[in-house]
């Protein structure tokens, strides 16, 4: 071994030109055997798991004939501490063996191979960087030999050079890879990501920027950022807001697509900063809002539209109130004039001419009378039915049962004769109208009392139940009842079940009624059977 | 002891009958002055029209109001006699036909003293106007 050290240099160019780990070890290990004269070199790391050391599929080989001893090499592991490798691994120091063909397979377990393949002469170095063992580097040589230093020194700084090398190699990997994952991530983003220069320059773009603006990523590189906006100042005054603040939120801005087309968007930005801290520039990103600003534009168009449809129904409805609140008070005093003329004259007649009519002349009169009277009670109750949809709903807590007991005080003092059992539940609290409510109980507790009046002994009740996990009431008599054939006529105006000879009524009373449980948003409904009574079941 | 006048405001010549038939019915023979509108029963309270001269500080024993008049309706005259010196305690019973909420709470609002609905059934009518009668023709004190 003579003055190879001007070989270095080569070596050292050659191994930092390699693409990779392994090709950098086959480089070293080729360019050190034949410089120094080894017959056979390889390499040994350590395993996935880190138990073992294991060779790498690198290595040289001075003649064809030593794939054999290559593969059965390959087949070895050595636990750390044991074998050659294994010793170099924890001594960080090589080792010289002059003639492995005489030593045992405890200190070197591929003696056997060795001796096979006619080795004799063997090296091992261990490849260093940074303090720890990249690799453990195996030479050998058919002829046994002596230590010597020169060599040893030679292969030792081609070692640390190959270190260095690895090492610089696999942090640019390292570097290669977080990149390609950043990259990875910023293309995959589907918001627009732009970096800006502190100079306003783009610096970089990812696809979802080319789509956004139309532009590709070449052509805005270097442009001004700004130019993409319909106002340039707003965006401008949106990148030195992120210089001076560190940062901007939902910041809104409108990008000029190429094709003209505008397109709503808030931006998000930070600064970054290079390694030691300096601010490098502005990562921006954009998030397409036109989509919710369309949505938002609709929903105000249809609001308005609402609002307009509603405003024309309220002023409709409130015409049609007007009218209805004219003709009724019209009714009201219109209607009844006329029939108290014929009934107050009819009434003269009977008295000042009482002497020259028989009974049946008075019974005329009678009838007129009557059918006046009759008359005025319909145009009360039409009225009263018309009330209970003109009034203004003002609810409040309403007691129904003290209503129901107040009814039917006042009906018992109109016949204080009846012998009739009420029967009240106390207690019963809604939210309603309480002039409306009263109205409601007048006429159900009312139609109860009227239609018990041919029963010696009455019932009625008023009570509570749930049905259908509906809170309900209901009016409950004994009277004559109804046939639940005409069920469906019981709610109408001036449909009567019942002759008005038996049972005097205009049959506005039970549409009063369903109309203001309607006005309530409820329902009511009955049930009967001739002559067992009726029950009228309702919720609010 | 001279009887007050009734001023009885009321444009429907039957319900006008009626009234007086009632009245008479009932032994009330106080002065019964009709007036077919407001604006007669305005004259006759300040004397002026058809009434000029007439003595404005004699007010009657009490009107009774129909509200539904022509010209000056029967709310506008409450609310003018209530305005006036002269007749602002004037004992004023509205003798209608409806019994809308408007109007009753208008007239008691404008100053009404008692608010009664012409039935239909003349007996009741006349029952009522016996008690009208009673009440502001015997037993009320007026003011002095």
């Amino acid at each position: 071994m003579k003055d190879e050290a001007y070989l270095l240099p080569k070596i050292t160019l050659e191994i930092s030109e390699a693409k990779d780990f392994q090709s950098a070890i086959e480089v070293a290990l080729k360019n050190i055997c034949e410089i120094t004269g080894w017959n056979y070199g390889d390499a040994w790391i350590r395993s996935k798991d880190g138990a073992v050391l294991e060779s790498i599929p690198a290595g040289y080989r001075s003649s064809g004939s030593l794939v054999k001893f290559k593969e059965l090499s390959e087949k070895f592991t050595f636990p750390l501490g044991t074998g050659m490798p294994g010793r170099i691994w924890l001594s960080k120091k090589y080792e010289w063996v002059p003639d492995v063909s005489i030593v045992s397979e405890i200190d070197f377990p591929r003696a056997q191979f060795a001796r096979d393949a006619g080795f004799r002469a063997c090296l091992g170095i261990p490849i260093i960087a940074g303090g720890e063992v990249l690799a453990v580097l195996v030479f050998l040589m058919f002829e046994s030999r002596e230590e010597e230093m020169q060599l040893v020194d030679f292969i030792s700084v081609a070692a640390a050079q190959l270190g260095s090398v690895i090492r610089r190699k696999q942090a640019e990997e390292q570097r290669h890879v977080a990149s390609l994952y950043a990259r990875n991530l910023i293309e995959a983003s589907l918001d627009p990501l732009v970096t800006i220069s502190s100079e306003g320059k783009i610096m970089d773009v990812n696809k979802a920027t080319e789509i956004i603006t139309g532009v590709s990523r070449l052509r805005l590189i270097g442009t001004d950022f700004s130019d993409y906006f319909t106002e340039p100042q707003n965006a401008r005054r949106g990148y030195q807001q992120v210089f001076s603040d560190g940062y901007v939120r939902d910041y809104p801005l409108r990008i000029r697509n190429i094709s003209g087309n505008i397109i709503d968007v808030l931006y998000n930005a930070t600064v970054y900063r290079d390694e030691n801290g300096q601010i490098m520039g502005v990562f921006a990103a954009a998030r397409d809002i036109s989509k919710i600003k369309q949505a938002e534009e609709e929903i105000k168009k249809l609001n308005a539209q609402l609002e307009q449809r509603v405003t024309e129904r309220t002023t409709q409805l409130e015409a049609a109130n007007k009218e209805l609140e004219a003709f009724s008070y019209s009714v009201s005093h219109d209607l009844r004039a006329p029939l108290r003329s014929i009934d107050g004259f009819s009434q003269a007649l009977l008295e000042d001419y009482g002497g020259v009519l028989d009974i049946q002349g008075k019974d005329y009169l009678a009838r007129v009378r009557s059918a006046s009277q009759r008359m005025a009670q319909l145009i009360d109750d039409m009225l009263v039915l018309s009330r209970v949809t003109r009034r203004e709903m003002k609810r409040s807590a309403v007691n129904l049962s003290a209503l129901a007991n107040m009814i039917a005080a006042e009906l018992m003092k109109t016949q204080p004769q009846r012998l009739v059992e009420f029967n009240i539940a106390p207690g019963l609290v809604v939210n309603g109208d309480t002039e409306l409510l009263r109205a409601m109980l007048e006429n159900l507790l009312g139609n109860a009392w009227k239609f018990t009046s041919t029963k010696q002994s009455a019932k009625i009740e008023f009570g509570f139940m749930e049905i259908e996990g509906i809170p309900s009431y209901f009016v409950r008599d004994n009277g004559v009842g109804f046939d639940m054939a005409y069920t469906s006529k019981l709610f109408q105006a001036f449909q009567r079940l019942h002759l008005q000879t038996e049972f005097p009524g205009t049959g506005i009373g039970l549409a009063t009624v369903k109309r203001i449980i309607n006005r309530h948003g409820g329902s009511i409904w009955a049930e009967s059977e001739v002559g067992k009574g009726a029950t009228f079941y309702f919720n609010l | 002891m001279i009887k007050r006048n009734i001023l009885l405001v009321e444009d429907n010549p039957d319900d006008v009958a009626l009234t007086l038939r009632a009245l008479d019915k009932n032994n009330i023979a106080n002065e019964v002055i009709v007036a077919k509108d407001g604006v007669e029963a305005l004259d006759y309270l300040f004397g002026e029209g058809a009434y000029a001269g007439r003595d404005a500080t004699s007010i009657p024993a009490v009107i009774l109001l129909d509200l539904k008049l022509p010209r000056i309706d029967g709310l506008e005259v409450l609310e003018r006699l209530r305005k006036d010196e002269r007749t602002k305690f004037a004992p004023v019973v509205v003798l209608t036909s409806s019994k809308e909420e408007q109007d009753l709470v208008m007239s008691y609002k404008l100053g009404a003293n008692s608010y009664i609905r012409k039935p239909v059934d003349f007996i009741r009518f006349s029952e009522a106007v016996r008690q009208l009668g009673l009440y502001w023709l015997v037993l009320n004190e007026p003011v002095p």
